[in-house]
């Protein structure tokens, strides 16, 4: 038993594959080892100062990839913030206390701080607004340094910045060279660490849709700016060691190709990788170094980077270089690979349609998991909801209401309201008139304080992050209960290990108990249609939701996914769920619905229980047309 | 009055970019980053026409358009179209990738140093309103409005206008109305190269053909842009005015220091108090 284990932890540690279940530090951290060994081994001055300047470039790159790579966001300040920190150490160093620890703490503070004051405004407003804003900041540079030239020394820079000390010690370049291995090594450590936890799964989430992100509960402004800052920390430390091992800094040190540059070096490690920012790093320094032979070139090779790149990026294809890698670390013997991870769930049944038991004790489960909540009753009320669009009006006076224990179905053709209602009941639009209320208490009208108040949804168009395996996308439900912090995250502490294993160990288990068990661990972007709406379905129980938003749950789903669903549905209502509907799927509707709304442009023009509406004058005029008064709906074979 | 017609003329280099953006956002959903480096392109084939090959006016024109007419389309085919319609964060890395690689070809065959560029007409200098102007300005002021009015005209009245305003409003509706939004796309960087190639010119004289005109230019276009709002080209004549002018009357009252750090705040206090620009509409429906 203790061999399999150790055999895991092997395989894991020596992993290159990305995700949860892998990215391995042995491979990364040998290589730093070496890295820290360099400067003593002989290794000339010329080439510890390149080494230096890699892995100054490295820490940028790494801070883009955070915000770019892994938020989604072209926010580019670390330029900025890189030219602040240079100049502040170039100060300290120059005119106060010449210790390298010092300016480092103080390019942390720095960075930090401005991290909070250029990002707050850009990331609210996202796109290309934010990475235009975040260009900008890197042509206010030059003007901002000869602004006040008595402290950066105006266009003349620092020129002759001294090699700093270490606690009152005189540092060698090969012991400043240690030092910026040791910065380096701590940082990517921290990165790894980061963006191998909830935080990094809510990041990719992000990335994919902040809609989806505040539905789980997350605040999306809160979580940017975790992403912008935390990039801003490397591109400050950056600034220490370049100040340092450079010995002149100047306004035109920091300039428009520099940013160019990061893109690039960005893109060409993968934007979305830990490790890759090494990688672009050391090539950015190559090519600034090969650049005094072929300066003129740069701008044009980062161009065919990015277009490359960004095409790449755009179709997927992004992942080959690491793809590569992964098989040849899959060459490794079986024992030392990945692939025995999977052996922590017990037995796997095959994938099919789960059996009743399973469902119920998936939903039981994963609803119980908690404080004890069943047997409170609650009540959704929706009151004289108006919602327009430019002069549109997609919902005129909705009132209806929803009850703990029953499925609510809302029905209606194509452009009636359906999902207007769902998204104003979930806070993603505020309506113009009229309000929704939660057990007699007004629901907010933002969409991740809404979540928090219990309220659960899945989309039309299952929203599915790339980049993230199935049980992982399950567990980003979770982010928001029992809240790990960033420092826990980082040092891998005892309670994020206990969430860690529970979060992993919730998800496995309802997908399995749901009949996913076999894509657990697959890529969950490429599954089946069918299986990525279940997959929703889960993220949204997972959170153990008071109120439960579906819209066309049942849309594109086979015969035995149907039976799955509604079986997760009576369930859901049998655990004190409030389950509101949106469907076309009349046979199911009917089949399941406790209570029937019909929405037809935007008014509630039906409600009561399936008989009733099945055999309602009005609901069958609006499906079946004016003449066919009396007709009863057909259900068709559903389910 | 100087520094007002002074504003006048860098604000309608900055109208003229930020008219190419719209022009390209109308078409085609995509931000074009590389619009200003299109400007610059126009401005280094205006000196090849009139300094290095003494061309006539008319045929420095008509090269310098058909020029960056065909580095627009080049862009559209290489950048954008493999990018497939999809419209995610791709474009933000690959049109800041064809701003640097055009950039950097410019200043492989040209060098970096400002080259000169005379102006083909008079140079005596004109007085109006009691100000000063050059004018090879008063025409650039004279051309960007004319065009901006022009364009307004033909997105409002013209049946490949109306298309090209219906792919800006819904791509797939206007696919299913049988639009073709993949030539849309086409049409709008052909365009928006033909008016970096027309003016270049009419900027050059001012300017200098440059190779890192289009860094400054570019950023100060978007404000522009998000003055005047998303999708209307009369909005960013205006912008681009303002912001000229915004720029000259700081330079001149309080130093040219603090130009660039003035319209980063304008910047900010646009997109937080009116993110849909004067003229701009907002968009609801994500989902």
């Amino acid at each position: 038993m203790s061999t399999t284990r150790g055999t895991q932890l092997l395989g894991r540690a020596f992993s290159l594959r990305d995700g949860e279940s892998g990215y391995g530090f042995v491979w990364p951290l040998l290589g730093v080892i070496g890295l820290v060994l360099l400067p003593f081994i002989g290794l000339n001055i010329f080439w510890q100062t390149q080494l230096d300047l890699m892995i100054v470039y490295a820490l940028i790159v790494s801070g883009v990839n955070l915000t770019f790579g892994f938020a989604g966001e072209l926010a580019l300040g670390q330029v900025a913030i890189f030219a602040v920190s240079a100049y502040l150490s170039a100060y300290l160093m120059t005119h106060a206390i010449n210790d390298v620890v010092v300016a480092l703490l103080a390019a942390i503070v720095a960075a930090i701080i401005i991290g909070l004051f250029t990002g707050l405004p850009g990331l609210r407003i996202g796109g290309w607004a934010l990475a235009m804003t975040s260009f900008f900041l890197v042509i206010l540079i030059p003007d901002v340094v000869q602004m006040i030239p008595n402290i950066t020394g105006g266009t003349q820079g620092f020129d002759a910045i001294p090699l700093p000390e270490a606690f009152g010690i005189d540092l060698t370049v090969s012991e400043m060279s240690f030092i910026a291995v040791v910065i380096f090594l701590l940082w990517f450590a921290f990165f790894r660490n980061f963006v191998l936890s909830r935080h990094g799964r809510a990041l990719k989430t992000l990335r994919e849709s902040p809609h989806l992100t505040s539905s789980l509960g997350i605040s999306v402004l809160r979580l940017k700016l975790l992403a912008y800052v935390a990039g801003a920390v490397p591109a400050g430390l950056a600034g220490v060691l370049f100040a340092a091992v450079e010995g002149y800094i100047g306004p035109t040190t920091f300039s428009f190709t520099l940013v160019i540059g990061m893109i690039a070096g960005s893109i060409i490690g993968g934007a979305d990788s830990i490790y890759g920012a090494a990688i672009g790093g050391a090539l950015l320094e190559y090519i600034n170094f090969r650049s005094a032979a072929f300066a003129q070139y740069s701008l044009v090779v980062y161009g065919v980077i990015l277009v490359l790149g960004g095409i790449l990026t755009a179709k997927g294809l992004a992942g080959i270089a690491r793809g590569g890698v992964r098989r040849t670390a899959n060459l490794l013997p079986s024992a030392l690979s990945n692939e025995s991870i999977s052996v922590e769930v017990a037995a796997v049944p095959p994938s099919g349609a789960p059996s009743r038991q399973l469902i119920d004790r998936a939903v039981g489960d994963a609803l119980a998991s908690g404080d004890d909540t069943t047997g409170v009753e609650h009540h959704l009320e929706i009151q004289g909801v108006t919602k327009e669009f430019g002069g549109v009006r997609a919902l005129n006076d909705v009132t209806l209401s929803a009850r703990s224990g029953e499925i609510t179905a809302i029905i209606g053709p194509n452009g009636s309201g359906k999902t207007t209602l769902l998204n104003v009941i979930a806070g993603v639009y505020r309506a113009d008139g009229g309000g929704v209320s939660l057990d007699d208490e007004r629901l907010p009208s933002r969409s991740h304080r809404c979540a928090r108040r219990g309220v659960a949804r899945t989309f039309q168009t299952p929203i599915i992050p790339r980049g993230m395996l199935a049980w992982e996308v399950v567990a980003a439900g979770r982010y928001e209960s029992e809240y790990v912090s960033v420092l826990q995250s980082v040092l891998r502490s005892p309670r994020f290990r206990r969430v860690r294993r529970d979060d992993r160990k919730l998800a496995i288990e309802l997908l399995t108990n749901l009949g996913l068990g076999s894509y657990a661990f697959s890529p969950a972007d490429a599954m089946p249609l069918p299986h990525r709406r279940i997959l929703e379905v889960a993220r949204a129980i997972i959170r153990r939701p008071v109120v439960m938003l579906l819209d066309e749950p049942a849309a594109g789903l086979d015969e035995g996914d149907l039976v799955t669903l509604a079986e997760v549905l009576r369930r859901l209502r049998e655990e004190g769920v409030t389950v509101v509907i949106v469907e076309h799927n009349f046979g199911l509707v009917v089949e399941l619905a406790d209570t029937i709304h019909v929405l037809n442009l935007g008014e509630v023009v039906a409600s009561g229980p399936p008989t009733d509406i099945q055999h309602d004058p009005v609901v069958a005029s609006i499906y079946l047309g004016n003449e066919s008064s009396g007709a009863v709906i057909p259900t068709g074979e559903a389910s | 009055m100087t520094t007002l017609l002074s504003g006048l003329s860098v604000g309608a280099l900055f109208a003229l970019v930020a008219i190419g953006y719209q022009v390209v956002f109308i078409s085609s959903g995509i931000f074009n980053f590389a619009q200003a480096t299109l400007v610059t392109l126009g401005t280094f084939l205006a000196y090849v026409g009139v300094v290095t090959l003494h061309l006539n006016p008319i045929l420095t024109i008509l090269m310098a358009t058909a020029g960056c007419t065909i580095v627009g389309l080049i862009e559209e085919r290489v950048a954008i179209r493999p990018l497939s319609g999809k419209i995610s964060r791709a474009e933000l890395v690959t049109t800041v990738g064809a701003a640097a690689l055009i950039e950097g070809v410019i200043t492989l065959i040209w060098g970096s140093t400002p080259l000169e560029v005379p102006f083909f007409g008079s140079t005596s200098v004109l007085t109006i309103f009691g100000g000063r102007i050059v004018p090879d300005s008063l025409i650039l002021i004279i051309f960007v409005i004319v065009l901006s009015i022009a364009l307004h005209v033909w997105y409002k009245y013209s049946i490949s206008g109306l298309a090209s305003i219906a792919v800006a409003e819904d791509r797939v509706a206007a696919r299913l109305r049988g639009i073709n939004v993949g030539r849309r796309s086409i049409i709008a960087f052909a365009m928006g190269g033909a008016i970096a190639g027309v003016a270049g010119i009419l900027v050059a004289p001012q300017t200098y053909a440059v190779s890192n005109l289009g860094d400054t230019v570019g950023l100060t276009a978007f404000i522009a842009f998000a003055l005047g709002g998303s999708g209307s080209l009369l909005g960013a004549t205006i912008g681009g005015f303002a912001v000229g002018i915004i720029e000259q009357e700081v330079a001149r009252y309080v130093g040219s220091l603090y130009v660039n750090s003035t319209l980063y705040v304008v910047l900010l206090i646009i997109l937080f108090v009116m993110p849909n620009g004067l003229f701009g509409r907002s968009t609801a429906r994500a989902l």
